[in-house]
């Protein structure tokens, strides 16, 4: 899979074709603060175990690029022709592109992809409440609440809640 | 009484936006929102939440995190806390 956005491309990614940074990304805990992996635990090849979970039919690795080939985060998106669901969450590792829509621009193109490529009628994410920017993202881009899972993880000390986000194929084709 | 404490509530909620995004107050017109202030990024949406937190004085719940994207919602959380907490809107 390749596709581009106004500032960025998606290229799949396997475990033989991620760049190193993202190994160094997913040991640091301002990047994976919100995310579902614990850096002292999480090692390596815990991340090509997952990294390799993507068939390249139904599920998908990705890295973003931007135009000129920079290595700045990664989604991954995994779905079901079953259930024509899928689950998309993604990363921006490099910090000098936190705050600008990078996470926005690159889910719109992959969710223009699940729904009309793969064909699924429904996606679905979710993200921490302490994850302001990550809400922000999904309110702006139509998503709506479908459920709280209270104090799913414990983050410094303090349990935290896990908010479930769904949309719709037909509300973002109302949208776009 | 009921219009004053509406307008105090607006008046905090503008003063906080103002702090957590850096715009003037010519800028924050009725139906401000995520969706048409250009500085209300989601850097900064993390500032409003983190204001609207030290101005109540506690942690917000999952429904007024959802609901705080406009002036006029967040004028609605600021007048539901004065109930409880009637200083709020000195």
């Amino acid at each position: 899979m390749k596709l581009d956005t106004r500032r960025f491309s998606l290229r799949t990614l396997d475990k033989g074709s991620v760049p190193k940074e993202y190994y160094s990304w997913i040991q640091d805990p301002l990047i994976t603060r919100y995310l579902e992996i614990y850096p002292r635990h999480y090692q390596e090849i815990d991340a090509e175990k997952y990294i390799e979970s993507h068939d390249k039919r139904s599920s998908f690795f990705i890295g973003i690029y931007t135009k000129d080939g920079k290595f700045i985060g990664t989604h991954s998106l995994k779905g079901s022709s079953r259930t024509r669901k899928f689950s998309i969450g993604g990363l921006v590792g490099v910090r000098e592109y936190w705050g600008h829509n990078v996470i926005m621009e690159t889910r719109a193109a992959l969710l223009t992809f699940g729904f009309k490529r793969l064909e699924h009628q429904k996606a679905e994410a979710g993200c921490y409440v302490g994850n302001s920017s990550a809400i922000y993202n999904f309110l702006r881009q139509g998503w709506k609440k479908e459920g709280v899972l209270r104090s799913h993880r414990t983050i410094e000390g303090v349990g935290e809640d896990l908010i479930l986000f769904g949309l719709l194929k037909d509300e973002w084709k109302e949208n776009n | 009484m009921n219009g004053k404490r509406i307008t105090r509530a607006k008046d905090r909620a503008r003063h906080l936006l103002q702090n957590s995004l850096g715009v003037s107050a010519d800028g924050l017109v009725d139906g401000a929102s995520i969706d048409s202030l250009l500085e209300w990024t989601s850097l900064s949406h993390v500032y409003v939440i983190n204001e609207m937190e030290k101005t109540l004085d506690r942690k917000l719940d999952v429904d007024e995190i959802l609901s705080a994207t406009s002036l006029e919602n967040i004028t609605e959380i600021l007048l539901n806390e004065s109930t409880t907490s009637p200083s709020l809107l000195d």
